[in-house]
């Protein structure tokens, strides 16, 4: 599966590519990325919380 | 006006390779810190040493074989007596001041660095216990011959890796860390853990750092570092006299820009020690040890990972290399610092990643896939076990690879050295 836009070498040439990233032709992957990315900043943030307090008691 | 635009475009890149080989020298000071912070107080001195005379004893031995191992061997095992192969033999007009050439010393040197830090991804993991002689012997094939070979097989656009699988290892994720890591792994299979390691029932005892903040400090050197060694991993060039302007690009040759790196590296960190801190449970010395896993974890897709991902691939990176390290553990395998978990686990999972998310990406004819990473995998962790064992096998039988039982419970600052490296508070020492 190629997610890059890039598919042949010829359209690192064409004028028109830019981005080369992954998924850079399919926003809604990215929404999806940089969701779950959000979703997992929120996870360690709830450890962090849950950690710091152990050794509390 | 056109020559002096080329002559300063090729000072230019001449002046960058060689920075990045300087800055890549805190990484050896971190992995120097960060070493000695974990061994015990009666090791730190001869952990430090060893640190030092790793890179001494790489840097004559890549000069005098590694560089020309890399041009010799693109194809495979035999070697290759083109130009460029003879060109890198100590011997010939590149490889010394040369007016016609600006670019060999300072590639030659950022290679150095990489060397160093195979060597130093071993040094750590076998500390207290280790022969300073067969240590140093084992330091020099793996720096100056095993990953050198493994880079001529698979990071370069003549590598038969890349011409026949399309393998995609941007930033030496296999053939620099689990190179490494695997050569490591056959090390410690013959030298054995440390005494007090297990228990009479086989049950690891956890051996906590002397000083972890010192280790601390030292990974956050190494990440520094890190950023040049990534930095010279992208090759920069000097566009035909009315060419179009040449776009930095990667070993392969595929455009990429330094962006991705500043972007992605510092993503995979950040996933990385995100991911450690979670599945260790708030472990201070996994946790920055992860952020080192999410640096290496992109390491072969830096060039084409959307950030995010990036962090996402850190992330995984830093959470695996914590059930990795402690299963090692488990099986008997005592790496004091986890360097087999952070850079075999962590480079593995670099190159699967690439394979899941970015097959199919076009380099010159090649193309990336999930085969021809998962065929690099296995040669990395081939070219770096069979060599690592067998070295160490043979110095194990010979009785020379491991200290006395005596020496050990001295600890190798006494034993070996005759001096102690770090002295109690308060001590008073006669003579003084």
């Amino acid at each position: 599966m190629n997610t890059s836009p890039v598919s042949a070498w010829a359209d690192f040439n064409a004028q028109s590519t830019q981005a080369i990233f992954t998924f850079a032709d399919q926003p809604g992957v990215l929404y999806g990325i940089c969701l779950l990315a959000a979703c997992v900043v929120g996870w360690f943030l709830v450890a962090a919380f849950r950690f710091d307090a152990r050794h509390n008691d | 006006m056109e020559g002096d635009a080329r002559l300063f475009a090729e000072k230019t890149i001449e002046t960058f390779y060689f920075w990045t080989g300087v800055l890549m020298w805190l990484i050896h000071a971190g992995f120097m810190i960060y070493e000695a912070g974990v061994a015990r107080q009666n090791n730190v001195l001869m952990t430090m040493m060893k640190n030092l005379l790793t890179c001494a004893v790489i840097t004559p031995t890549f000069f005098l074989f590694g560089w020309w191992i890399y041009y010799a061997f693109p194809g495979g095992v035999l070697p290759d007596n083109g130009p460029m192969a003879k060109a890198a033999l100590p011997w010939s007009e590149q490889m010394g001041p040369n007016l016609g050439d600006n670019i060999t010393g300072v590639f030659w040197f950022a290679f150095l660095l990489f060397s160093f830090t195979t060597g130093s991804i071993l040094s750590g993991a076998v500390i207290e216990r280790i022969r300073l002689g067969a240590y140093l012997l084992l330091a020099m094939v793996l720096g100056s011959a095993v990953w050198v070979l493994a880079a001529a097989w698979g990071w370069s656009s003549e590598a038969w890796l890349y011409t026949e699988f399309g393998f995609h290892d941007w930033g030496a994720g296999g053939c620099v860390h689990t190179v490494a890591a695997a050569f490591t792994l056959g090390v410690l299979l013959n030298l054995g853990s440390r005494i007090g390691k297990y228990d009479d029932q086989g049950r690891p005892v956890t051996i906590p750092p002397h000083n972890l903040p010192m280790t601390m400090l030292g990974l956050m050197l190494i990440f520094t570092g890190f950023y040049a060694f990534y930095a010279a991993c992208a090759v920069f060039q000097v566009a035909e006299p009315g060419a179009d302007p040449e776009p930095w690009r990667s070993i392969y040759g595929t455009p990429m820009t330094l962006g991705s790196l500043a972007f992605t590296v510092t993503m995979g960190f950040a996933g990385g020690a995100m991911g450690a801190f979670i599945s260790s449970r708030g472990d201070p010395y996994w946790t920055i040890s992860g952020g080192l896993a999410g640096m290496i974890s992109i390491a072969s897709g830096v060039d084409v990972y959307h950030p995010a991902l990036g962090y996402l691939i850190g992330f995984a990176g830093g959470a695996l290399v914590v059930f990795v390290g402690n299963r090692l553990e488990r099986c008997g395998i005592d790496d004091a610092v986890g360097a087999i978990a952070v850079h075999g686990g962590a480079g593995v999972w670099s190159m699967l990643a690439m394979g899941v998310f970015a097959s199919g990406y076009p380099q010159h004819e090649h193309f990336s896939s999930l085969q021809g990473q998962v065929v690099g995998i296995a040669v990395m962790i081939g070219v770096g076990f069979v060599p690592g064992y067998g070295i160490s096998w043979v110095l194990h039988r010979c009785g020379v690879l491991r200290v006395s039982r005596e020496a050990e419970l001295a600890g190798l600052d006494i034993s070996e050295l005759g001096i102690e490296g770090v002295v109690p508070a308060g001590r008073v020492v006669e003579g003084t």
